[in-house]
């Protein structure tokens, strides 16, 4: 992330600018060093000025006088604002001029001169890197020589031997120690930008306030809740939170922090009412940050937009009345039944007849708290479906013919002649059927008659299950697998059912690996298609045998592994 | 005596090379997918000096040309057992397989071991004092082997440290990872009982040893760089490598 968003609480000022930086070190690290070297250039020219009646390179000195103590002014003031580089070449010539001057100056001590160099030396590495530090290194070792030997000789060849190594060991550790810095300055931008991705990306809205109420940072899911990037607007204004009827006032710090009275506020249920749009339920949670400067304390917002959750409540509340009801009326019927059993003048006949109803309800009761039994399975990821190789054409008979004689409806059968055997569950594949014929059976007059088909393509076979019955509009078709879901709420009453038959086919269509689509339209009827894999073409036909491609093996990694190394596994 | 350290010495000489080998074949392998790994080429240039070592030191024992030190024997002995558990699980990791056991808590050897290695690694010290006092010399070609007794027990301290490290974690013992915490240590213990054998006099140094000991130093400071960077992170390498080869797409 190189951009974050500031502000500033007062005036409320938003201003973007790149974040820290890693050339921040080097910056001051540069600056450091121009500053010391304005003062080696003042001694240095002080000190040749006074030896200046025994100089023999009068002119070496007049050029550390007039130019370079006035260039290691200028790089003293603007170092911050030169590149690494262009800081590095200028700092290492005004260092061999220093160099030069105070060997010619002072040749006795020329041994101290070129080690004291080796300072420079380890700077110029390190700002310009290593070609920069060796060529000011070579530089500088062959004016110690050019200076000894002119000066009569006086740096002995082990001397010299001893410096370039020295040279050479140094460059090494800075260069080293260079590279180690700038790749702990990659591994943080890293993980800075894979942060503000996390951050810009999180599913949930999250939103950074200041002390003073007003917004300083959201993610992507907050702007879309907001609908605009509400950056330094009011929280009052942007986010428009209450509590029931109660405005969160957040003026004078988190509204939500001081109602919870804690530094991290759980959850709290409120209402947001972003400008321009709809209300919106949300959970907050709200926990106390630093801010970006170290001391002030920012708000950290997670909002959860809770509208799913209300209407799957609203939903489970209208199951639970809806299959009450379903579960009260056979249980009326039996109840008036069994009164009538009692009796102790009912004829034979009569009797034998409630037993059979009561019978019949009982089986009715049964087969309602299966389907709730199956939605809560499915629901909890209990379900587990044994796919086997499966003949569908016989199950889809045997379904219809039950089916067609339980509903004394016309249902019939179409099916080629030879249909593939495809990839499925015997018992989950008679839910199905049981599920679409009912389903068909309720929303389509009684002499209609229901059509199931069975055809097959290359890779796999479809069921269809039509009807001639009142259809669907394209939004409650599109609905219309949704748990809980009733194209006509009012219809409950009318024709029964809880809303799950449709969401318990869909799930178990889709633990078969298959898929299933809906043709409808009003008064036209409805037309479900499953279309399930074929068994004879599938690839997956062994099944219960892992076809994961053996991950190629490499001593050496296994070894790092082994011996406690932490293995990062990355594809390009 | 002469005959068993030759054979041993000659076996753990044929398996350290042969796993240079490997190495050299997985590098090879790997390279286009990972690119250059410090850590295969610090142990190609550890088996190739560790290896020739051994069999240097096998076959002079097996021509006759000098004695056989006891120390050096139970040396060899003990590092012999772990050195092959070692190379077998890298063969059999090469081949596809796990390459490790792990080592329940409860697995009773385990709990013995530190004891048995500390009475035979103070056993070991007392001893080599023992040879000490029968000083003679000191030449210039033990340097490299007092080198080599403190990079490998600085790496078999490292070792260690991971060990008990990863112990912590996982509450379990890795086969593979014990047998070379005890292959570097014994490796330090035998370069030191030859040192003590040389400064008393009973073993004289030959031309091979040295130059082989010589190639040894540099060898095993690049694995103790390597090993120390890529616990400390500052070395990357085929851990943390980026696949670079294409990736065919599923069939299914």
């Amino acid at each position: 992330m190189d951009k974050s968003v500031v502000s500033e609480c007062g005036g409320g000022v938003i201003r973007r600018g790149p974040s820290p930086a890693a050339r921040e070190f080097d910056v001051a690290a540069a600056l450091l060093v121009a500053r010391s070297r304005v003062l080696v250039v003042t001694f240095f020219t002080l000190a040749a000025a006074l030896a200046f009646e025994e100089a023999t390179h009068p002119a070496l000195q007049y050029t550390l006088a007039f130019a370079g103590l006035p260039l290691s002014v200028a790089l003293a003031l603007s170092a911050d604002r030169l590149r690494p580089t262009a800081c590095g070449a200028m700092g290492a010539g005004i260092d061999a001029l220093i160099l030069a001057v105070s060997l010619v100056t002072f040749p006795e001590a020329v041994a101290t001169i070129a080690a004291a160099f080796l300072v420079p030396l380890l700077i110029a590495s390190y700002t310009g890197g290593r070609s920069l530090g060796l060529a000011t290194g070579g530089v500088g070792l062959a004016i110690v020589v050019i200076v000894a030997a002119a000066g009569g000789g006086s740096l002995s060849p082990e001397v010299g031997l001893l410096m370039a190594i020295a040279m050479v060991v140094c460059i090494a550790v800075v260069s080293r120690a260079d590279q180690l810095l700038a790749r702990s300055t990659r591994r943080a931008r890293f993980h800075e930008a894979r942060a503000g991705i996390l951050f810009e990306h999180l599913a949930e809205p999250v939103v950074v306030t200041d002390a003073c109420g007003r917004m300083k940072q959201c993610n992507g899911a907050a702007r879309d809740l907001l609908g605009a990037d509400p950056a330094g607007v009011a929280c009052a204004d942007a986010l428009g939170l209450r509590i029931g009827s109660i405005m969160v006032d957040c003026t004078g710090g988190c509204g939500i922090l001081a109602i919870a009275g804690s530094r991290d506020s759980g959850g709290v249920e409120a209402t947001a009412y972003p400008s321009g749009s709809d209300p919106v339920p949300v959970l907050v949670s709200v926990v106390e940050v630093p801010g970006s400067d170290g001391s002030e304390i920012e708000y950290l917002h997670t909002l959860r937009d809770i509208t799913k959750l209300k209407l799957a409540d609203d939903a489970k509340t209208l199951f639970l009345a809806t299959v009450t009801h379903e579960l009260k009326t056979p249980l009326t019927v039996i109840r008036g039944f069994l009164e009538t059993i009692d009796r102790p003048d009912l004829d034979q006949e009569l009797r034998v007849e409630a037993i059979g109803v009561m019978r019949r309800r009982a089986l009715e009761l049964s087969s309602i708290i299966d389907r709730v039994l199956l939605a809560s399975r499915i629901d909890s990821g209990r379900l587990e479906l044994d796919v086997v190789v499966v003949d569908v054409v016989p199950i889809a008979r045997d379904r219809v013919d039950a089916l067609a004689g339980a509903t004394g409806r016309a249902i019939a059968l179409r099916a080629e002649t030879f249909t593939p055997p495809l990839l499925g569950e015997e018992a989950a594949l008679a839910t199905i059927l049981d599920h679409l014929i009912d389903n068909a059976c309720k929303y389509s007059p009684v002499e209609a008659t229901i059509e199931v088909v069975v055809e097959f393509g290359d890779d796999d076979v479809q069921i269809t299950v039509c009807d001639e019955g009142d259809g669907m509009t394209a939004e409650q078709a599109n609905h219309c697998f949704d748990r809980f879901w009733q194209a006509d709420p009012t219809s409950r009453r009318k024709v029964g059912g809880s809303g799950i038959g449709l969401f318990i086919v869909r799930s178990l269509v889709e633990s078969l690996q298959g898929s299933i689509t809906v043709d409808s339209a009003p008064g036209q009827g409805s037309r479900f298609t499953i279309r399930l894999r074929r068994a004879d073409v599938s690839a997956d036909i062994r099944l219960g045998e892992t076809d994961a491609p053996t991950p190629e093996r490499s001593i050496v990694r296994e070894f790092m592994r082994q011996i406690g190394i932490d293995i990062r596994e990355t594809i390009q | 005596m002469t005959v068993t350290l030759a054979i041993l010495s000659i076996t753990l000489g044929l398996v350290y090379t042969s796993y240079g080998i490997m190495t050299i074949v997985d590098m090879a392998r790997g390279w286009r997918r990972y690119g250059f790994s410090h850590f295969g080429m610090a142990w190609i240039a550890m088996a190739f000096t560790c290896g020739p070592h051994h069999l240097e030191h096998g076959l002079h024992l097996l021509s006759g040309n000098r004695p056989a030190g006891p120390l050096e024997l139970v040396a060899v002995i003990v590092g012999f057992p772990a050195g092959v558990i070692w190379f077998l699980l890298r063969v059999e990791a090469m081949s596809g397989g796990r390459g490790d056991r792990v080592l329940a808590d409860s697995f009773r050897p385990v709990r013995w071991l530190p004891y048995l290695f500390g009475v035979y690694g103070g056993g070991f010290l007392v001893a080599t004092v023992g040879v000490l006092v029968r000083f003679e010399q000191f030449p210039p070609m033990v340097a490299s082997n007092l080198t080599l007794v403190v990079l490998y027990g600085l790496i078999g301290w490292y070792l260690l440290r991971t060990q008990l490290k990863t112990h912590r974690a996982s509450g379990a013992w890795s086969l593979s990872g014990i047998a070379l915490t005890i292959v570097f240590p014994t490796c330090a213990l035998m370069h030191a009982a030859w040192a003590a054998y040389q400064v008393a006099g009973r073993y004289e140094a030959d031309v091979h040893t040295v130059i082989i000991d010589w190639f040894a130093v540099p060898a095993a400071a690049y694995f103790l760089w390597v090993f120390r960077g890529l616990y400390a992170g500052t070395v990357r390498d085929w851990n943390e490598a980026t696949d670079r080869t294409e990736r065919e797409p599923a069939l299914v």
